[in-house]
């Protein structure tokens, strides 16, 4: 069998694990669910009645989305003091924060996220082989 | 990102360990290939286990270190002496040194490990160098095996006997 075949399949094995971490063991929900339950910890210390904060759910992203009525200074602080966005921005493991009413920012899903992961792992794990098996020896004879 | 991967930590093992049997399949494989003779049968005499090439390299320090002569243990003859400058590049005068050290069948040429090639070369004086270069070793895998065809589409014609 082609080297590069080999190769692909241990990817496809890997990416499958990936899939199915994220999906049908729910690694994926889990994450996101803890993290917006952090997010809205993040926005009570800001103290603002109203504000709402979720995660992106379909597709599953890191990515935070705020609602509610407050105007830029709350939404973003000024100076030392911090914005409803900061906040939420200052939760270990969210990407992006952004408003409803502003543009969408193009994100990244959790599965893309979490399949690059694997591939990363994958390929660390092909790394450390080629250095256990790879190298050419030298014949000492030689 | 570090909080995904510790999210994620159990598929993180298995996606590195899927990397390392990966790399294994390929990489074993690959060497093993990459040592291998052509047209040679199984195991010499001594075998040509990693062991063995291990214990024919520590004779061969030992007897740098030692101040002795190492040398390759050819085994004897196991019947009537062949013809060995049917061989290509090989003529009398390098046969007859190969029969010197012991070696006058095919068998016991086709059966040396590079250890022992290594180790005879040494010894060989003005032919030092002949049993690489020739391919000594590899057409004596065909002849052993009476092989001709093979041989004959690797190194051309076979000579008389």
């Amino acid at each position: 069998m082609p080297k590069a075949v080999k190769l692909l399949i241990g990817l496809a094995l890997a990416l499958a694990a990936g899939w199915i971490s994220h999906g049908p063991l729910g690694r994926g929900q889990a994450l996101v669910d803890g993290l917006e339950a952090r997010a809205r910890a993040g926005v009570a210390k800001a103290d603002l009645p109203g504000i709402a904060v979720r995660l992106g759910r379909d597709p599953l992203s890191r990515h935070a989305t705020l609602s509610g009525p407050a105007n830029d200074l709350q939404r973003e602080g000024l100076g030392s003091q911090m914005g409803v966005s900061d906040y939420v921005r200052a939760v270990e493991g969210i990407g992006t924060v952004r408003w409803a009413d502003e543009p969408a920012p193009r994100i990244l899903p959790l599965l893309a996220e979490t399949l690059l992961l694997a591939a990363l792992a994958y390929l660390i794990g092909l790394g450390l082989g080629w250095l256990l098996w790879g190298r050419r020896r030298r014949d000492g004879f030689a | 990102m570090l909080n995904l991967a510790q999210n994620n930590l159990i598929l993180l093992v298995v996606a590195l360990l899927i990397g390392l049997a990966v790399a294994l399949w390929v990489f074993r494989s690959t060497s093993a290939g990459r040592g291998a003779r052509p047209g040679r049968r199984g195991d010499g005499p001594e075998g040509n286990a990693l062991h063995d090439e291990f214990a024919a390299a520590t004779q061969d320090v030992a007897g740098e270190i030692l101040g002795v002569d190492a040398h390759p243990d050819i085994p004897g003859p196991s019947g009537p002496p062949d013809n060995l400058q049917r061989l290509k590049g090989v003529g009398p005068k390098l046969a007859s040194q190969l029969n010197e050290f012991g070696i006058t069948r095919y068998d016991q040429l086709a059966g040396l490990t590079e250890t022992e090639v290594a180790l005879l070369d040494r010894r060989m004086g003005a032919f030092e160098g002949r049993i690489a270069r020739d391919r000594l070793v590899e057409q004596a895998c065909y002849l052993e095996r009476g092989d001709i065809d093979g041989f004959e589409a690797r190194f051309g014609k076979l000579g008389g006997d």
